[in-house]
């Protein structure tokens, strides 16, 4: 034997060492809690995928989303096997079990079932965001506890815990102002403001009326419809039920909407967050009951377009968030000659909520004469600028003359230094 | 230094003893005291011209009612190759050059009335041209000043319309001519002026006003009379 080895100090040159490596693994290997924590990454809102890069959100939840009780599809990973419940709270800290308690700050949303440990699902946005409230934008925290019970109201461990930053936005900025029109032909300018509150805007689209008609098609309607009727998000019911416009005009009932008195046009006044807009739009586009405004010294006819009313089609044009002016092509829209066209402007946050109408402005087609109208040369298809054809061209001539002068010049030196 | 000034005082000395004429004590004091050697710049081959004036084509009653006033200004850049030196006078070149002019005015509608829609005429004149820069009274008698005339042909490119919609284009040839007088830059820091030429092969730098014309036309007069200012360089 060794006596070295098994004396006092041969076991501490030997253990020693032995202890050094082994703290060495464990320091640099991952830790069990890091190799294993529980993945919750967004994909895509309602299928699109371009809302969201990296699992994070680029755009906020909007209006739409909620209207529409968007999908949000996840992509679940390293689910511990021992879960069957990713159960969602809102709120800060919510790992903290306290927060999650009667008296804490977290709100418990909703819960989906686990399929393993890797998958993909999906929660409808309403469930995850507050659709309700009337709100710029907002970031809360979503957490994502790997439990094996709904509501968990215990001690998480940190490796099933998720967080997302889910940004919405359920506010509509403000309508463009002071929209004007003008009188051209082929570049008819129309301009507006930007009010100094809309600080989150992505574009601005341009809507035109002819003779009563939009053009391109479209509904419009004074009902913003995109928000659920007041109340609770459990007095709406399902999300189904909530955000969609036919939900919160004459089809929203007692039983659509929860109790009775969340149902109907007159709910979304005092039990919702927003007051009602709900306006009767008669057959001919105009108002029940009422006067067309933009009326009295237009100097077009409107038809149905009205500042503050809210638009499903398509513009006619749209423009980047900056820009505050644009031109519109009379031939293209189709008018005649002396022929109006009422035009509203309507802004688009980065969260896809369109504001309501501006004011309508007109614009009038009309035959302009340019610089090349009155040189001549004017034919049904336009003006090209042509005088009378066989027009004498003195200075080509001269040119030439000078041209060849300058050449012999040139050839006449050479051939002398030669 | 220390060679030249004794060099200086023994022909003084050299001067004073011998009663010498002085024809003769110039002759000690060249042989005693050698000229500095002269100073010899890169080789000149090229002039280059930045300019802009005003410029207004002669369409007449059109371009007035379209335009108004505008008067450009017309931008331009000219290129010459200096192609031989005649000896005591100056250069003798062929000059090219790209210049861009933008007028806009109101259309209007019926019955004469203003529209908010543009009508726009633009033009772009490249000139090709023989030049002769005299630079006599800078290089024989230290006058920084210098006299170029040109004379040759100019093509200017056009385009018009009036909204959205190109009405026209074409180009205009005619006749150009152009009278300059510059004041060259040198004069005032030789050393400089040395030093821009040892280091970016720029001999000369000179500060200019033309006078110059175009019989330009195409169905419609493009030319004009007028006065333009720039900076230019002998390269």
């Amino acid at each position: 034997m060794d006596r070295t080895l098994l004396g006092p100090s041969g076991m501490t040159r030997f253990l020693l060492p032995l202890g050094a490596a082994t703290a060495a693994v464990l320091l640099s290997a991952p830790t069990a809690v890091q190799a294993q924590m529980v993945s919750i990454c967004p994909i895509s809102v309602g299928g699109d995928l371009d809302l969201i890069t990296s699992c994070n959100f680029t755009q906020p939840i909007g209006i739409e989303d909620c209207q529409a009780a968007a999908p949000i599809r996840f992509q679940a990973d390293r689910v511990p096997s021992g879960a069957s419940v990713l159960d969602f709270w809102r709120g800060d800290n919510c790992s903290a079990v306290e927060q999650r308690g009667p008296d804490g700050t977290c709100v418990h949303l909703t819960e989906a079932e686990t399929a393993g440990t890797m998958f993909q699902f999906d929660v409808p946005a309403p469930e995850l965001v507050d659709c309700e409230t009337d709100h710029g934008v907002q970031t809360p925290t979503i957490w994502v506890f790997a439990t094996d019970e709904s509501m968990e109201q215990g001690m998480v461990d940190p490796a099933a815990i998720a967080q997302i930053a889910l940004p919405v936005d359920t506010r509509r900025p403000a309508p463009p102002e002071d929209v004007e029109g003008g009188a051209g032909d082929t570049a008819i300018p129309i301009s507006w403001d930007i009010p100094a509150g809309n600080t989150d805007l992505f574009s601005h689209r341009i809507y035109v009326a002819i003779g009563g008609e939009l053009v391109g098609g479209g509904e419009l309607s004074a009902d913003a419809g995109a928000l659920p009727d007041g109340g609770a998000m459990d007095d709406a019911g399902s999300a189904d039920d909530a955000g969609a416009t036919t939900d919160a005009g004459p089809d929203a009932g007692p039983d659509d909407a929860g109790t009775g008195t969340d149902g109907g046009p007159t709910d979304a006044g005092p039990d919702g967050s927003l007051p009602s807009m709900f306006l009767p739009i008669a057959d001919d586009g105009g108002l029940e009951g009422g006067t067309l405004d933009g009326g009295g010294g237009l100097g077009c006819s409107p038809g149905p377009l009205q500042a503050g009313l809210f638009i499903e089609g398509e513009p006619f044009l749209t423009v980047g968030e900056s820009v505050a002016a644009a031109s519109l092509n009379g031939a293209e829209l189709g008018l005649d000659f002396g022929q109006t066209a009422a035009i509203v402007v309507t802004a688009v946050d980065e969260a896809g909520n369109e504001s309501p109408t501006s004011n309508v402005a007109c614009i009038t087609r009309v035959q302009t004469v340019g610089f090349c109208d009155r040189i001549g040369g004017c034919e049904e298809d336009g003006c090209t600028c042509r005088a009378a054809p066989g027009a004498p061209r003195p200075g080509a001539a001269t040119a030439m003359a000078a041209g060849v002068a300058l050449g012999a010049l040139v050839w006449f030196r050479r051939r002398r230094k030669r | 230094m220390q060679f030249g000034r004794w060099s200086f005082v023994a022909s003084a000395l050299a001067f004073s003893f011998v009663g010498a004429t002085g024809v003769e004590a110039q002759y000690l004091a060249e042989r005693l005291m050698p000229a500095e050697p002269a100073v010899v710049g890169t080789p000149q081959r090229f002039a280059f011209e930045l300019r802009g004036g005003p410029y207004t084509p002669d369409a007449g009653t059109a371009f007035a009612e379209s335009f108004g006033d505008d008067d450009g200004p017309l931008l331009a850049m000219e290129l010459d190759v200096l192609v031989y030196r005649v000896p005591y006078v100056g250069f003798l070149g062929i000059g090219t050059g790209l210049g861009w002019a933008r007028y806009t005015g109101e259309a209007e509608g019926p019955g004469g009335v203003d529209v908010d829609e543009e009508t726009s005429l633009a033009l772009i004149p490249v000139p090709l041209m023989g030049v002769l820069r005299i630079d006599v009274l800078a290089r024989e008698l230290n006058v920084p000043l210098l006299v170029t005339g040109k004379l040759g042909a100019d093509f200017v490119f056009w385009s018009s319309g009036t909204g959205a919609v190109d009405q026209g284009s074409g180009i205009g040839i005619g006749l150009r001519w152009g009278v300059q007088l510059a004041l060259e830059l040198d004069w005032f820091d030789l050393a400089a002026a040395r030093a821009l030429d040892e280091e970016w092969g720029i001999n000369h730098s000179f500060l200019f006003g033309e006078l110059f014309g175009s019989t330009a036309e195409d169905d419609f007069p493009l030319g004009d009379t007028s006065w333009a200012i720039g900076l230019g360089f002998i390269l």
